[in-house]
């Protein structure tokens, strides 16, 4: 290939810059964590190697499996929600509506808030005594006190049902540009053979959306399995740990206990999980 | 069947799902407006109240004057902007690089490009947190910039990358001919092209930088440092919570976001479905 305007080793500059901020940001603390994963802080604040002591005592550790417990339940859970609902709303504004355009805005609303913003704003609509969900239940004469988020049973749900609400409108908005590249011949032919709305949906609509989907899926599954902010303000992890997710975990290990070798430890696995489904990202998009 | 019939129920449906999705989407948002316009004693009122009685300002005045939300949103804004200006920069460069020279790795450099998107933050904030406390980085600006940058460099070079690779190679074959270096045709004559690409990619880093919270959270150890989104996390924290002090907080910190994805709304959403769509 020839480099016209440029002598090869000039190239370098190109990426330079980018290269040496990611080694900083990314590859030394990789390297760092692995190291740090099969090491133990000594009582006298020393470090000494453990091989892979860490590693082992994981699978006796009950808190750490009911968070991977947790965290499986809360990234499927939100997954789900996300794929139906996403997919729902892309359906529904994919039509000949009234004010297509005001209601596509109004969707993608939940999109713009911070994490953060979302938790606080979501433990306040369900505040067991003063939130707008509670009140409703009141209203309609239902069981009116529920604490969503002191309950150990309901927490997980409020926190899954917080997350679908923040999270559908990416699905939404991958579905609806794969919705506008289905050929319209297609719809055209299924209308010739006669074929009713649910055969067009499952026949032509479903099929044609399938590799959107299985990228939304993937990439999902990869967000919510690493994500840390929402239950970290909403519950805390709370209560009785039942929304304490691995990365939560992490996070109480390394700067509330100070085990900062088992908190790498339990970090790695989060990294060789997610390298399994980065793995099928990759090979999905054949880049 | 009737199909006349059979089409208005369908249209009927078909909006009565509309309505409830656009409530969905839009009750926590007006909850959150509404709350920050009431008074301390009617955010407490039982039974509950939907609407202000009495509409006030005061809960902005009370989290922008007196509780250093200004301080805070003054540190988002130093951090998002700068990280936003690097990034973007590092990105264009790393991009066109992409788009236009082949070597041996390339391909394999852009996988782990990908890839970086992947790591769990929280693996790498462990050793990142020991290593700037030993150069003394920890609360300052400098560290959340990089930090930031990197974090938005693996979307934006990806984008880029896709955006030059739209550009025909002929537009820098002329630029070399009239005699501009490699380096003069990127920034005089594609630059100008690429601009709805540069724009989403603004957007995008901005926008991360402003809303991460997990590493501000670790790095920023002094209120004076904090970040709006830290600010919020520590309210959120209290025993007591204002919830209308609580509430135009997050507006406050929404509003910037609300103004960039007016602006940019189009060329977001073509942009982030071209990057993420492909085959």
């Amino acid at each position: 290939m020839p480099k016209r305007g440029h002598a090869p080793a000039a190239v370098v500059w190109y990426f330079l810059p980018a290269a040496l901020v990611s080694f900083v940001v990314f590859l030394i603390p990789l390297v760092s964590v692995l190291w740090t994963s099969l090491e133990r802080q000594t009582p006298g604040g020393g470090w000494e190697f453990v091989g892979l002591r860490n590693f082992l005592e994981l699978p006796s550790d009950p808190l750490f499996l009911k968070a991977l417990g947790n965290t499986t339940v809360f990234t499927l859970g939100s997954v789900v929600l996300h794929l139906l609902l996403g997919l729902v709303a892309a359906l529904l504004l994919n039509e000949q509506i009234y004010g297509r355009r005001m209601f596509r805005v109004i969707a993608l609303i939940p999109w713009m808030f911070s994490s953060v913003v979302v938790a606080g704003t979501w433990r306040w609509l369900l505040n067991s005594q003063f939130g707008p969900v509670n009140d409703t239940l009141r209203r309609l004469g239902l069981p009116s006190s529920i604490e969503w988020l002191g309950n150990v049973s309901l927490a997980m749900l409020s926190v899954i049902v917080a997350n679908a609400w923040r999270g559908f409108p990416f699905v939404m908005v991958m579905c609806l540009a794969g919705l506008q590249a289905i050929p319209r011949v297609q719809y055209e032919a299924a209308a010739v053979d006669g074929a009713g709305a649910w055969h067009r949906f499952w026949f032509i609509t479903l099929p044609n959306l399938r590799f959107v989907l299985t990228i939304a899926a993937i990439l999902d599954v990869i967000w919510n399995f690493k994500y840390f902010d929402l239950v970290m303000i909403m519950t805390n992890g709370g209560p009785a740990s039942s929304t304490e997710v691995v990365v939560t975990l992490v996070f109480r290990n390394a700067f509330e206990f100070f085990r900062v070798g088992y908190a790498a430890a339990q970090a790695v696995i989060v990294f060789l999980i997610l390298a399994v489904f980065s793995g099928i990202y990759v090979r999905l998009l054949r880049v | 069947m009737d199909t006349t019939q059979g089409k208005v129920w369908f249209l009927v449906w078909l909006h009565l799902l509309v309505l409830g999705l656009a409530a969905f989407s839009l009750f926590p948002f007006v909850w959150m407006i509404t709350t920050s316009l009431k008074p301390l004693n009617e955010v407490f009122a039982f039974p509950i109240r939907w609407w202000p009685v009495r509409v006030t300002v005061e809960s902005y005045v009370s989290v922008w004057g007196i509780q250093s939300f200004s301080r805070y949103f003054a540190n988002s804004t130093i951090i998002g902007l700068s990280a936003t200006l690097l990034s973007v920069t590092f990105a264009v460069l790393a991009g066109y690089g992409f788009s236009r020279f082949r070597f041996r790795g390339s391909r394999f450099l852009m996988i782990l490009v990908l890839v970086t998107q992947m790591f769990p933050g929280i693996m790498l904030v462990i050793p990142y947190f020991s290593m700037a406390s030993k150069v003394g980085l920890i609360n300052t600006y400098e560290l959340l910039i990089i930090t930031y940058t990197s974090f938005a460099l693996p979307f934006s070079i990806w984008m880029l990358k896709g955006f030059f690779d739209s550009l025909p190679r002929e537009l820098d074959e002329a630029a070399l001919i009239d005699g501009c270096s490699r380096f003069g045709a990127l920034r005089r004559v594609l630059l100008p092209v690429a601009l709805p690409g540069i724009a989403a990619t603004t957007v995008f880093s901005f926008l991360l930088a402003w809303n991460e919270f997990l590493f501000a959270l670790v790095l920023l150890t002094t209120p004076q440092m904090y970040t709006i989104t830290l600010g919020i996390a520590n309210n959120i924290g209290q025993m007591r919570v204002q919830w209308n002090d609580l509430m135009a907080a997050s507006v406050i910190a929404t509003i910037p976001t609300i103004i960039l994805y007016g602006f940019l709304e189009k060329y977001l959403v073509s942009g982030l479905t071209a990057g993420a769509i492909k085959d």
